[in-house]
């Protein structure tokens, strides 16, 4: 008797942890989903920045400067820089 | 008595009677029963191999990872993509697959309308797999693909992109089609790269480059010189916050460079600096307590016979009676020579070994040129004290300046930027001689042959170094103009060196003076003091605001 019930025990926690372990394979599914849609928000991230990069370059800012103005950039003179202490 | 007898029997047989059909009965309950739970237990076994068949399975689902580019990128010091590996993907057709060549020729000059179809016509008409174009844009891609061609072959490639073109072109290095390195920072970090897993970011600053290369691309139109290098790096922990070699080459046109003036000559170009090197002969002086600043030397000569050679004053006005510190602030060339006989030899020697001069340098890329060996004899001592007849690579230059003025540390220039340096720094030069040598560098700026890079408010000092070019084992009239510059002097953060090689006079160039009003029109002399300075002042106005604000 001792013997059937340790079997049926066994049987018993066999079936339940087969049915949890399955139960979260939806979960697994959905997390293995997430991430995929973070690589490629991420993927889509980087060339976004690299579009960026490539816009904001100084190369390009400078063609921009001479076919939009003609006019030098003057370099900013260092008297004229005040530096503030705690966003006063 | 037998009347009970026999219904005593009659009892026990009806009794043993009905015993045998109720025993019977209950044998058929028990096998029916049996058989149930038989069955039960099948399909409970069977459910639950399948459960645990089920669960024990890997959740099998193709991964957006699987093909995915497996080379990092490499930013700069502000996470501006540098060099970055994309997708990209090249169409071609395979002639043996085509159904209706009619009907395929018509949807390609739908989508290809700028193609010359004669040429693809004959292709298609042959056996050869063909590309019909490469790297082509994502909306071409699609576009294709919507054709539903069975002869259209698409293939992914990785490319890799730099998005600046030339600008990091001597540091980054380029890539083969098999995705290895083949020279620059792509070649040395080759395997870190391809690990994948994190981005390499160096210690260079995009703007800070760009600036740089523009004025030494301007110094070409000035000076017409063959090309040029430019240095900028933190003294105290080795950043290179920029480095420029030109001409320089676009990376993302794949060719093979080689032709030697496309060199990377700040880290492999090896040079005779000339006088830059009084600095290091005048440190070593001060340092092994041999020589002070306002120690005199009298009565110099103007030419000093040196067993075959003649060494002469580049300014003949120059005075008779120099203190130290005019030796360096005037380039006196008869003065470093009889400070670096004063010194010796063997002091000598070992002060340029300890500053890393005379060997080759342990970098980041492997393009690193390897200082000319020579032998200390006949005049080698007279003549490197005032830096000829000794070479050395400007990156070099750089760090020995950057030792000079940082209180008299070792640094280690480098292009990987990293979140903790080392602070256990080893002391080469006392701090008072690095304060010494600082002041004098001023001087050189404000009152002698640098005077056109005193740019106001940044407190520059530096040395200048006029050197003529060696070909074919003869000095000829080339030359090669350096400035080795510190700022701000009183209390030094960067070296800025500016190299040019076989400057040229102009006739046409308008110098504005920095200290006194007025200009001068033309170039007087070929000499740095009025080409590397006059390109360094310029550089510095522009780099002086952002080092100033963002670092």
């Amino acid at each position: 008797m001792k013997n059937y019930i340790i079997i049926t025990f066994l049987l018993i926690l066999i079936i339940f942890t087969s049915l949890v372990k399955t139960s979260t394979r939806d979960l697994e599914a959905k997390i293995f989903t997430n991430e995929e849609e973070i690589k490629l928000l991420s993927d889509k991230k980087e060339l976004m920045l690299l579009e960026h990069n490539y816009l904001s370059s100084p190369e390009r800012l400078y063609e921009l400067k001479n076919s939009l103005f003609n006019e030098n950039l003057i370099p900013l003179d260092l008297k004229r820089f005040i530096f503030l202490k705690n966003h006063e | 008595m037998s009347r009970d007898k026999s219904s005593k029997f009659i009892i026990n047989k009806l009794n043993s009677d009905l015993g045998d059909f109720s025993q019977k009965k209950f044998n058929i309950n028990l096998n029916r029963v049996a058989f149930i739970f038989l069955v039960i237990l099948i399909f409970i076994i069977l459910y639950s191999t399948r459960v645990v068949y089920l669960s024990s399975k890997t959740l099998q689902t193709n991964s957006y990872k699987i093909g995915r580019i497996n080379r990092a990128d490499i930013t700069d010091r502000n996470g501006n993509f540098i060099s970055k590996s994309v997708f990209t993907s090249n169409i071609g057709i395979d002639p043996k697959l085509v159904r209706d060549k009619k009907k395929l020729l018509l949807k390609l000059k739908y989508t290809f309308p700028e193609r010359d179809f004669v040429e693809i016509e004959k292709k298609i008409n042959g056996k050869k797999f063909f590309y019909i174009e490469k790297k082509v844009t994502p909306e071409r891609y699609y576009q294709l693909k919507l054709l539903g061609e069975k002869s259209i072959r698409m293939e992914q490639k990785i490319t890799r992109i730099y998005p600046d073109k030339n600008l990091f072109s001597h540091v980054v290095g380029q890539i083969d089609d098999d995705n290895n390195g083949i020279s620059g920072l792509e070649k040395s970090f080759d395997k870190t790269l391809k690990d994948g897993r994190n981005s390499l970011t160096l210690t260079l600053d995009k703007e800070l480059q760009f600036i740089i290369r523009d004025e030494l691309i301007n110094a070409q139109k000035i000076f017409k010189n063959i090309g040029g290098a430019g240095i900028l790096m933190n003294i105290n922990n080795g950043e290179i916050l920029s480095l420029v070699s030109v001409p320089d080459f676009n990376l993302n046109v794949r060719k093979d460079i080689s032709d030697k003036n496309y060199i990377n000559r700040a880290t492999k170009g090896v040079y005779e600096l000339g006088s830059v090197f009084k600095s290091f002969t005048i440190a070593a002086g001060l340092n092994y307590g041999l020589i002070s600043t306002d120690d005199m030397f009298l009565n110099l000569e103007k030419k000093l016979k040196c067993g075959r050679r003649t060494i002469s004053e580049y300014d003949e006005n120059l005075s008779k009676d120099l203190s130290v510190e005019d030796i360096l602030v005037h380039s006196s060339n008869i003065g470093s020579v009889k400070i670096g006989q004063i010194i010796g030899q063997e002091k000598l020697q070992t002060f340029l070994k300890k500053i890393g001069i005379l060997s080759q340098l342990d970098f980041d890329i492997e393009e690193t040129g390897k200082p000319l060996p020579f032998k200390w004899r006949d005049c080698k001592l007279e003549t490197i004290s005032y830096g000829h007849g000794v070479t050395t690579t400007p990156i070099q230059l750089a760090k020995g300046y950057a030792i000079l003025a940082n209180g008299g540390y070792d640094v280690k220039p480098t292009l990987i930027k990293k979140k903790i340096y080392n602070s256990q720094k080893k002391r080469i030069l006392n701090r008072d001689v690095s304060n010494k040598i600082n002041r004098m560098l001023r001087k050189v700026v404000t009152q002698g042959t640098a005077t056109l890079s005193d740019v106001e408010g940044y407190e520059i000092g530096g040395k200048t170094g006029t050197a003529q070019i060696v070909e074919n084992g003869a000095y000829t009239n080339k030359k090669i103009n350096t400035f080795a510059s510190i700022f701000p002097s009183s209390n030094p953060k960067y070296v800025l060196i500016i190299l040019l090689e076989d400057t040229k006079l102009s006739k046409d160039y308008i110098y504005k003076y920095r200290n006194k009003t007025g200009s001068y029109k033309g170039t007087p002399f070929n000499t740095a003091g009025w080409t590397s300075v006059e390109i360094t002042g310029k550089i510095i106005d522009k780099i002086g605001p952002i080092l100033a604000t963002k670092y």
